[in-house]
């Protein structure tokens, strides 16, 4: 009896890395369970807390009828379209900045301060100038994304080429690189790891920023969407759209990791 | 004479390194330099590498001075300092590489992997290889740049026991086919008289060279040597000069 006991242990243990997966199952199955419990319970008014089923059919609509003239389809068509493009726009510029920024030094204190001033300050006080300054269409709503998403790709950008190993640096000094090809041909590479740590932040940053964006005179969207539902109080649309966004940016920055993987496949294996 | 250092001080700040050194090492020669830590020794090797300046003196390679790092005086390092991005065969080639995509000549980057002993592993990359190999490796990026001299900064030091001893076989077995000039810095006795045609003892504080002489040992070299006459004295010599430093 003991005996056995014991060896089923093992094999629990042997299994738990395959496990992981089915741990994610059973976490989200008992929070699940516990929702519908209190929605049940009445725990909640049913305003606020609508129950699992209802959410469901939230998305059922939203994938067919749709909320507010159109189909989730178009909203998620927008806010992708809307965070990829600040996103990439920010990786563009924020990049080559970030390094130049490291290699230059007047370029540094030149950027710098104004790095520092933007980073503290929400999203959302950009809006009124935005709208001032390039009106109610799209360019303002990419524009709030890239200013929000910038910083994080600039600093992770420095912070990777600071963090290059001095040896590799020695090395390829003593094998007769000159400068210019000591920063293409080490700093660079060494960078990567960091740069795209700075991109998988980056794309969270982008997704937060986009209700912030959709406040800004929009019809259509995610954020414009859970923003259009919360004044109604339809809040089982609103916890569907926010399921949305979660799940877009996970996929999103799943992605990235993909690309991780292939770019830079030594990552953590030195 | 290719190498001469002439008269060479390092200070840092108000702190005396290295003492007025003067050595003179000729081609073909494999010289070990031997010291405990603070000697100085891995100082006096990066200002041969043209990594350091020295405060005072000055140190020629066939009559030119050293002013800055150069491919004709190529470091292997303590750590093999590999590109993860690269494979084998691209790591060793990085030299060559600098000097123009075009023209490696890629039969003499795998003659030298055939030299190590690294053929089929090509196209691995560092982080596959285990740390011999990778030390190998640096070794053999370093060898086809034919630097006049190759420097060699305790390149085996961070290797397990077992693994040292057979690359210390294997740099041994190496030169004495290729007979190229270098100069060895370790702080472990054997080796330096192991592998050196010449040993240079240091001693620290301020450092300063305490002992030269020839390591009259045959060739090829093998571990039996280790009990011989000749290996005890210049040990017994070596052992009272690091003894004999505060630590």
């Amino acid at each position: 009896m003991a005996k056995t006991e014991r060896e089923s242990v093992f094999a629990l243990g042997a299994r738990l890395p395959h496990a992981s997966g089915l741990t994610t199952i059973i976490v989200l199955a008992v929070a699940l369970a516990l929702w519908e419990a209190a929605s049940l319970l009445r725990l909640f008014p049913p305003v606020a807390l609508p129950s699992p089923g209802a959410v469901w059919q939230a998305f059922v609509i939203l994938f067919t009828i749709g909320y507010g003239g159109h189909t989730i389809w178009l909203d998620i068509g927008a806010s992708a379209l809307r965070v990829a493009i600040g996103f990439l726009g920010a990786v563009a510029i924020g990049v080559p900045l970030g390094l130049m920024m490291a290699r230059v030094d007047l370029v540094f204190r030149i950027i710098d301060p104004f790095l520092q001033f933007i980073r503290p300050v929400p999203p959302l006080a950009y809006i009124p100038l935005l709208v001032v300054w390039f009106g109610i269409g799209e360019l303002p709503k990419v524009l709030l994304i890239l200013v929000g998403t910038i910083p994080v790709i600039i600093i992770g950008t420095i912070s990777g080429v600071k963090a290059t190993p001095p040896l590799r640096l020695a090395v390829a000094r003593t094998l007769g690189a000159t400068p210019r090809q000591i920063f293409n041909l080490v700093v660079l590479p060494s960078a990567l790891p960091e740069i795209f740590t700075a991109m998988r932040v980056g794309i969270g940053v982008a997704w937060s920023c986009l209700v912030a964006a959709e406040l800004i005179a929009a019809d259509q969207g995610l954020g414009w969407l859970v923003q259009y539902a919360g004044q109604a109080l339809q809040v089982a649309v609103v916890i569907a759209g926010i399921i949305v966004i979660g799940s877009l940016g996970y996929a999103m920055e799943l992605v990235i990791r993909l690309v991780e993987a292939r770019i830079v496949p030594w990552r953590g294996r030195e | 004479m290719p190498i001469e250092i002439a008269r060479v001080t390092k200070s840092f700040k108000d702190v005396r390194a290295l003492d007025e050194i003067s050595l003179t090492v000729e081609d073909g020669s494999f010289v070990t330099i031997l010291g405990g830590s603070g000697c100085g020794k891995s100082t006096l090797l990066n200002m041969l590498a043209g990594l350091e300046a020295p405060s005072t003196g000055r140190i020629t390679l066939d009559g030119q001075e050293i002013t800055g790092p150069g491919p004709e005086r190529v470091v292997v390092f303590q750590k093999a300092g590999l590109y993860p991005w690269l494979s084998l065969r691209d790591n060793i080639a990085f030299g060559l590489r600098l000097r123009g995509r075009s023209n490696i000549p890629w039969r003499e980057v795998d003659r030298v992997i055939e030299l190590i002993g690294l053929k089929g592993f090509e196209n691995h990359r560092p982080y596959e290889l285990s740390g011999g190999m990778q030390q190998r490796v640096a070794i053999a990026r370093a060898l086809v740049m034919h630097p006049r001299v190759l420097l060699m900064d305790e390149p085996f030091g961070a290797l397990d026991a077992q693994t040292r001893e057979t690359m210390q076989a294997f740099l041994t077995e190496l030169w004495e086919r290729i007979r190229a000039t270098v100069i060895f810095v370790t702080h472990d006795i054997d080796e330096a008289i192991m592998l050196g045609t010449r040993l240079v003892v240091m001693g620290a504080r301020p450092g300063r060279v305490c002992l030269d002489a020839p390591v009259k040992l045959g060739r090829p070299r093998g571990w039996d040597m280790t009990a011989s006459p000749e290996f005890l004295e210049l040990k017994r010599a070596a052992r009272r000069i690091l003894a004999g430093q505060p630590h």
